[in-house]
């Protein structure tokens, strides 16, 4: 089996943005956005496409409304992301052209998936 | 698992893989560069043919990556370090002291180095190993990935017409163009050219306007980028394409 091929510790988790989520329900993802209001184990943040997915975290995770978090997880029926983990990013992160990136990634899928995204 | 983004600067001296030399066989053609890419793509490749390895068609000494460290393991003589991309994951073997403690676990950080293969499975030797502190390196990375793939496989931006869009070609055309460069990193980029391996006093003398620490923030950041490398100490430079 090539090295590609087998089981991986860490599946695939291509970077999408809100309106990617459709086509990836059940499937680990990787989805920045900025933490628009927080409801205990509940976060919706406004994704790199300025869309709003709401993500269910667990409840210890410390992060405030304006940080922009990575988070992967995996992407639900109703669109909704349940997240394994999450990684702060800065404020200044440059949502605009991280968005521009994904778009041309999901052109280019086979250098970051298996299967189109 | 959380992450952290404190800045740091870690950097290992490499014991194995030297870059290629100009071949004298008639059939081992010199590898050049540094090649942006993703894990996927190194697990891919079609296997090497001696030291040589290709992708999209291209040899390469030295490839680039940008992820997560997701695991450390560390031996008397080693560290071996497990990354993610998101592609899928790889291993990198460093040997020698490393003098960062940011090289943890859940850290974003960008690896150069060659790829080797022992039993049918491929890992880094990394040459260089930074916790990344800026970001945007995984947009730029990305599209780095991206337009090599493109210029391997379908020729340059200026040969294609359109391409995915107005903003997405400018923001590629910005980061494939070493206009991008600062003045004094282009005039650095040049003279290190001009010479099979300079070293920092020689760099020193051609820019009497320049102050010692000005040439060191450029030349690290000229490092750093995969532009140039160091070579048997930190004072001594090559050019990493030509």
């Amino acid at each position: 089996m090539a090295q590609d091929e087998a089981p991986s510790e860490y599946p695939p988790t291509p970077r999408v943005n809100n309106s990617m989520l459709a086509a990836n329900v059940d499937r680990f993802v990787r989805l920045v956005g900025t933490v628009m209001k927080i409801n205990q184990s509940t976060v919706t943040i406004r994704t790199s496409d300025k869309g709003e997915t709401i993500v269910h975290t667990n409840s210890n995770a410390v992060y405030a409304e304006g940080d922009v978090i990575e988070y992967i997880g995996s992407v639900q029926p109703d669109l909704s992301l349940v997240a394994e983990t999450f990684a702060p990013f800065p404020k200044s992160f440059n949502m605009d052209n991280y968005n521009t990136m994904i778009e041309l990634a999901r052109k280019q899928y086979h250098l970051f998936s298996a299967v189109p995204y | 698992m959380a992450y952290n983004t404190s800045p740091g600067a870690g950097y290992m001296q490499q014991q194995a893989g030297s870059p290629h030399g100009d071949g004298q066989d008639k059939g081992n053609a010199r590898a050049k560069g540094i090649t942006s890419c993703t894990i996927r793509q190194i697990l891919q490749m079609a296997p090497s043919q001696g030291n040589n390895w290709r992708m999209d068609g291209a040899e390469f000494a030295v490839v680039k990556i940008v992820g997560v460290i997701r695991s450390v393991q560390e031996v008397t003589s080693h560290r071996t370090y497990l990354i993610e991309d998101g592609t899928s994951q790889i291993t990198a073997k460093a040997f020698g002291p490393v003098n960062n403690a940011d090289l943890r676990e859940g850290v974003y950080a960008r690896i150069t180095g060659p790829v080797r293969e022992f039993q049918n499975v491929r890992s880094i030797h990394p040459a260089t190993l930074h916790p990344i502190t800026n970001f945007d390196e995984i947009t730029h990375h990305s599209l780095e990935a991206i337009l090599t793939h493109l210029q391997r496989t379908k020729g340059s931006l200026q040969d294609r017409a359109g391409g995915a869009g107005q903003p997405a070609s400018s923001l590629l055309r910005s980061h494939a163009q070493t206009g991008d460069l600062s003045s004094l990193a282009t005039q650095l980029v040049t003279l290190i050219g001009s010479s099979p391996d300079i070293s920092f006093d020689d760099i020193r003398d051609q820019f009497p306007n320049a102050t010692p620490d000005q040439l060191r923030n450029v030349l690290t950041d000229l490092t750093n980028e995969g532009h140039v490398y160091t070579t048997h100490d930190d004072d001594h430079f090559k050019l990493t394409s030509g």
